[in-house]
């Protein structure tokens, strides 16, 4: 890489950095009038915040194994927003890798536990890829609207999984509908007393894997076209379908790893809370990130320390967690409106 | 369960009244996203809106006995909302796809916040006891169709009367003419001077308040309110547009379909018996987005898109 263009890069990045945080900062600001006006002390409100992000070992762990799946997911969705496919299909990708990872570990004995670890992940991105694929299909041979058939995919998963846990893999001893827990040859082994568990390693991997991918393959090229101007690519002979197909099966393949190692990592038994809003919060992320794999990874931490911190805040000043879902959106509302300002400028 | 539960003559006439009071919410979304689409704005968060009108009518009017003081904050949020998306994507041009979905993700965090803030964590909310109904004289006796149409609250009727409102404003009058320049070509219509920003706000601003006031109506065919109640009915409504063609009767006629759909999930749920039962309800519930989804799908092969706006969701900077 030149010089000119690692300058260029740099002050880009800069530039992006000063107004997230500049973001932040108003954000915090106008989050500590609410939570005065919802009677709390912002300070003690926004100190607990801390402590449930990165306050001690465990939480910082948290931090790290709440951030895999966030990753994978705003990653997916980078792929996917790099060919102008916005779909907001992660959250179906994530639930019906969990349910295809689920049913496989839960109904067949693969000998060894990490022979049944990788399938199930394989099972999870195949499962994530071919229900993003549909989208991905629609929009680009008929131009169905990706965030209109994506959304109501993601509801009939939910309701897939609800079925899935209710009737086929129904726990005869449990009291509401959920599967029985995960055999434990299968469950993500804890890197020694910690938290942490292998799925953080491969979401590590992923990030320069989606840098490599667009820097420096072919696909990448064609994508960053296809992005720019679609009618340009077709003129120059790229096949736009294809690039985004390939986008579309690589975010869904994400989105579904992420729900393999969400069950086999953390959640350990379908239900119906393993449903959560994870493939919405990831679209923040994504934005914030600005689509770049290392943008994504701060601001998956900036995101699940918001996240994980509310909870903590909820438990000592009575504040609903989901102020923090509010500034997290307003960080998101402030930094799109600054970028696009200083593009118009 | 039975199939009578859901197709006796009882059971039909209720399924069907509750198709009507479904679909009156994404029948005036819809119809004033239309007109919103066709300046060339695509309002992309009406879910957001559904979800603060709601949360709005149901603080300050379902839950206090004052319904119609209830719709008309819902309408003030409405617009509110919409003159920040309106900031957003009109005035600074940012991407009228992810500030639509980014508005949803922003209001679905603060009626959260909102909600549970107000009636506490663990709390219980107050009932909601929403609008009551009016029998429209002499209408309502018609059989068959009497109660299932005329024995509505009035915020219905509002619903199913403003697609066709829509329609003459579109149609026949000097704005709505000059909506529809703006949103085939607003270069044009800058020319010969027409306020391309300012016909764009009022159809933003007009669809914000009409998708608030369908949040109300989603309250009041509910009879209640929680977390998430809207239920992706907001995205629906983006979804009636398309199979309307943007043409509001359109979206009133595509409204009563979804609306029937709405209605026989929700009664077979209520009569299927639970997590035993051996009925999949689950299809039942997963009906409306099903439909959506296959509704779309077609639709938009089908048009082969010559009836979309042309510039739909490009942001437009005047000469001058």
């Amino acid at each position: 890489m030149s010089s000119t263009v690692l300058a260029a890069r740099l002050r880009e990045g800069s530039l992006t950095a000063a107004s997230v945080a500049a973001a932040v900062l108003v954000a915090l600001v106008l989050g500590a009038i609410v939570i005065s006006a919802a009677g709390a002390d912002p300070v003690v409100a926004y100190r607990g915040m801390v402590q449930g992000a990165v306050g001690d070992g465990p939480a910082f762990q948290r931090l790290l194994v709440g951030m895999t799946p966030l990753v994978l997911l705003a990653l997916g969705y980078a792929i996917a927003f790099r060919v102008r496919l916005f779909t907001i299909g992660a959250q179906g990708g994530y639930d019906l890798g969990g349910i295809a990872a689920g049913w496989l570990v839960l109904s067949l004995d693969f000998g060894p536990g990490w022979v049944g670890i990788v399938l199930a992940l394989g099972v999870a991105m195949i499962a994530g890829a071919l229900i993003a694929l549909v989208v991905g299909a629609l929009y680009t041979r008929y131009s169905v609207n990706p965030v209109i058939t994506s959304l109501m995919l993601n509801y009939l998963v939910l309701y897939v999984l609800a079925w899935v846990v209710r009737v086929p893999l129904r726990n005869p001893n449990g009291f509401t509908p959920e599967s029985a827990p995960v055999p434990d040859d299968v469950v993500l082994p804890h890197l020694g007393t910690t938290l942490i568990h292998p799925g953080v390693l491969l979401a590590l991997v992923a990030v320069p894997l989606v840098m490599w991918l667009s820097r420096r393959t072919r696909w990448g090229f064609a994508s960053l076209v296809v992005g720019l101007n679609e009618s340009a690519a077709r003129a120059t002979g790229t096949s736009v379908a294809r690039t985004v197909l390939v986008a579309a099966g690589l975010s869904g393949a994400l989105s579904g790893l992420a729900g393999g190692i969400a069950l086999l990592g953390t959640e350990l038994r379908l239900s119906g809370g393993f449903h959560s809003s994870i493939g919405f919060t990831a679209i923040v992320v994504a934005l914030l990130g600005r689509s770049s794999p290392v943008g994504i990874v701060l601001a998956a931490a900036l995101i699940q320390g918001l996240t994980q911190g509310g909870t903590m805040m909820q438990t000592l000043t009575q504040v609903p967690s989901a102020v923090s879902v509010v500034l997290q959106t307003l960080v998101v509302l402030l930094v799109l409106l600054m970028t696009r300002w200083r593009e118009r400028a | 369960m039975t199939w009578s539960d859901v197709f006796g003559q009882e059971a039909l006439v209720a399924v069907l009244a509750a198709a009507v009071r479904l679909a009156a919410p994404l029948a005036v979304a819809a119809a004033v996203e239309c007109l919103c689409q066709r300046s060339g704005v695509f309002n992309l968060g009406l879910e957001g809106f559904f979800l603060m009108g709601a949360l709005a009518y149901f603080m300050t009017g379902a839950s206090t006995g004052h319904a119609w003081v209830g719709v008309i904050v819902a309408m003030v949020v409405g617009v509110a909302l919409a003159a920040l998306t309106g900031l957003l994507i009109i005035t600074v041009g940012v991407d009228q796809i992810i500030a639509g979905i980014t508005i949803v993700l922003f209001c679905t965090g603060l009626t959260s916040f909102l909600y549970l803030q107000v009636y506490g964590i663990t709390g219980t909310p107050p009932e909601s006891s929403g609008m009551s109904t009016w029998r429209v004289p002499i209408l309502s006796d018609i059989p068959g169709l009497g109660p299932v149409v005329f024995d509505q609250t009035p915020l219905v009727y509002v619903a199913l009367v403003v697609p066709f409102v829509v329609w003459w404003v579109l149609a026949r009058t000097a704005y709505g003419l000059r909506v529809r320049a703006v949103g085939d070509s607003p270069a044009v219509a800058d020319e010969v001077g027409v306020r391309v920003l300012r016909t764009r706000w009022a159809a933003l601003l007009s669809s914000g308040a009409a998708a608030a006031f369908a949040g109300a109506l989603v309250v009041d065919g509910l009879g209640l309110f929680r977390e998430g109640i809207t239920a992706g009915r907001g995205w629906i409504a983006l979804a009636v547009v398309i199979l309307a063609r943007w043409n509001p009767i359109g979206a009133l006629v595509g409204s009563l379909f979804f609306g029937l759909v709405d209605g026989l999930q929700l009664r077979v749920q209520a009569v299927s018996g639970g997590i035993n039962s051996s009925v999949p309800y689950e299809l039942f519930a997963a009906l409306p987005y099903l439909a959506t989804f296959l509704v779309v799908v077609i639709a938009t092969v089908r048009m082969r898109r010559s009836r979309e706006p042309r510039v739909l969701g490009v942001p437009f900077t005047p000469a001058r």
